[in-house]
């Protein structure tokens, strides 16, 4: 390997850092550096991912906290749920832990009784880890609402001077239309009407993680609007948006909406985080590591390619035994500068 | 055609071996997979105890042995090492059955048919990590299967092999007798006296 994999994994840690630290900071929580301007954030994976990596700064995992309880009421709960069933996420200690704070500071606590509830560690562990991987010194002093779930923790102290999540820009249309229209799926179809000329509604459904029937349905009745149109091709119905009404929300500077299949490409990442920082592959032999790092990219692969980055990893076929470790590194190396632009 | 190859073919061939080997360690190791002891025979195991080298792919598993030096049928082989072995054919590109139970396997395989007295004594033991240790067998029992298959097969490789391990026409005779436990039938004695006499043992026929 031309890099150690203490080396990789500082690299890969401080990019996955770098893109939370861009996502949040477009959608207002308070940082330093470049900050997301093109493309719609999705909160809920963004939320997900943030859960694991975020462990790794604990100034930016109490800067989400402080930010959720100003802005908490527009993330869908439910949507957070079956996302993080449908790609097994391996956040869920802390997403009950973070549910369980908001529930308490909610003025709708049930929004959030039902995740709290969900899941707890057998075996307690430190929320926070330093970037060399040792855990962050816990002091005597617990949070009770992380403690519950199996993760020990400094008391919460939440500055409170987390903003509304900005009223202008394509980062937060998603929460923009949430404020607007309610907390539904129909926030997301009108972010991928506006970002495909027209489209299908399993491809809207894959791409949110909602179900079918659900998307069906909200389009059928969205296109008695006049404003959602309908065209049937080959038995199928094709949905795109009527032509200049919704331009000045959808596409304020004429500019199509860009829309990521954040998703399955976060819960990739979050493989990617979790395979490199795994305590059975420190200290492995290069040839061994190269092994695990070809079972981490196809376990990856698939999850990439429904984010429209399958192409991103090399066919590890073609490369035999420690060969591949560089490879690996050079695709993830890519991937994660595409995903911080 | 067999082609014998040269010395920089064998470093290579024992290099690529240890390495598959060092790897299903690792694999079994990470896969929580007890230790095995594999008992090895055919090209594999006249490589690597220096007998004779050509080429080969293959590790064909004759046996098992626990710890306390019993031996075990590999038939079949333990899901855990077929799984750590499948996924170093993968990572080398090795082919899927590179490590196999084909001496041994089913009702006519070597195993549940015996093995040679002694054989167990015999081994040349190799550690390739926590995991995974390999008995070679000794040169006097490939020659019992050598011969054996060599008559089976109607020559083949394996009487190539034979040939090269210059057996000694007491150690053919032993073979021999070793084989006919295997095979007592009227046919089998006849597919050996035919062997000895096309493989330039003529003289020994008389002696079976």
């Amino acid at each position: 390997m031309n890099i150690s994999l203490v080396e990789f994994k500082s690299l890969v840690l401080d990019r996955l850092l770098a893109l939370l630290w861009r996502q949040w900071s477009a959608l207002g929580v308070p940082g330093h550096g470049p900050v997301e301007e093109r493309r719609v954030i999705d909160p809920e994976p963004l939320l997900l991912l943030s859960l694991t990596v975020a462990r790794y700064d604990a100034r930016l995992f109490d800067e989400i906290l402080d930010w959720l309880v100003v802005n908490g009421a527009f993330l869908n709960v439910q949507r957070l749920k079956a996302l993080e069933k449908r790609f097994d996420f391996q956040c869920k200690a802390q997403l009950s832990a973070v549910s369980e704070l908001l529930g308490n500071k909610s003025s709708n606590p049930l929004k959030w009784g039902r995740l709290s509830a969900a899941y707890s560690l057998e075996k307690p562990e430190p929320l926070f880890f330093m970037k060399n991987g040792k855990p962050l010194p816990v002091p005597d002093e617990h949070a009770p609402e992380f403690s519950a779930h199996g993760l020990m923790r400094g008391p919460i102290t939440l500055r409170g001077h987390a903003p509304p999540f900005p009223a202008k820009g394509m980062p937060s249309l998603l929460l923009r239309l949430r404020a607007l229209l309610g907390v539904n799926a129909r926030c997301e179809l009108l972010c991928l009407l506006g970002a495909a000329r027209e489209i299908h509604p399993s491809e809207i459904a894959r791409q949110t993680g909602y179900f079918p029937r659900t998307v069906q349905n909200a389009l059928a009745e969205m296109a008695r609007s006049g404003v959602v149109r309908v065209r049937s091709s080959n038995r199928e119905k094709l949905y795109r948006l009527q032509p200049g009404v919704l331009d000045p929300l959808l596409k304020p500077e004429g500019i199509p909406i860009q829309w990521i299949s954040w998703a399955p490409g976060f819960r990739a990442l979050e493989m990617l985080w979790l395979g490199v920082t795994d305590p059975k592959r420190q200290d492995m032999e290069p040839l061994l590591l190269a092994s695990e790092l070809r079972r981490l990219s196809r376990e990856m692969r698939p999850l990439l390619a429904q984010a429209g980055r399958g192409s991103q990893l090399n066919d590890d076929s073609l490369y035999l035994g420690k060969e591949y470790a560089d490879i690996f590194i050079g695709d993830v190396t890519v991937i994660l500068q595409e995903y911080g632009q | 055609m067999r082609i014998m190859r040269t010395t920089n073919d064998k470093q290579s061939f024992l290099e690529s071996f240890e390495e598959a080997l060092r790897l299903l360690n690792g694999r079994l190791a990470l896969a929580g997979a007890p230790r095995f002891n594999l008992v090895v025979c055919g090209g594999t195991a006249l490589i690597a105890t220096n007998l004779l080298f050509r080429a080969t792919t293959d590790v064909d598993i004759v046996a098992l042995m626990d710890d306390d030096g019993a031996l075990l049928d590999p038939d079949p082989l333990p899901q855990s090492l077929v799984d750590a072995a499948g996924i170093v054919a993968v990572d080398l590109g090795m082919p899927k059955d590179w490590l196999n139970n084909g001496p041994s396997r089913g009702e006519g395989g070597l195993f549940r048919m015996g093995l040679p007295e002694g054989l167990t004594k015999r081994l040349i033991w190799k550690t390739f990590g926590d995991h995974l240790s390999i008995g070679f067998i000794d040169r006097i029992d490939q020659i019992y299967f050598k011969l054996y298959a060599a008559v089976d097969q109607r020559g083949g490789y394996h009487a190539d092999d034979l040939q090269l391990l210059k057996p000694t026409d007491e150690e053919l005779l032993e073979a021999a007798r070793w084989a006919r436990t295997h095979d007592p039938s009227e046919g089998y004695l006849q597919g050996l006296e035919w062997f000895l006499r096309e493989f330039g043992y003529e003289h020994l026929v008389g002696r079976i």
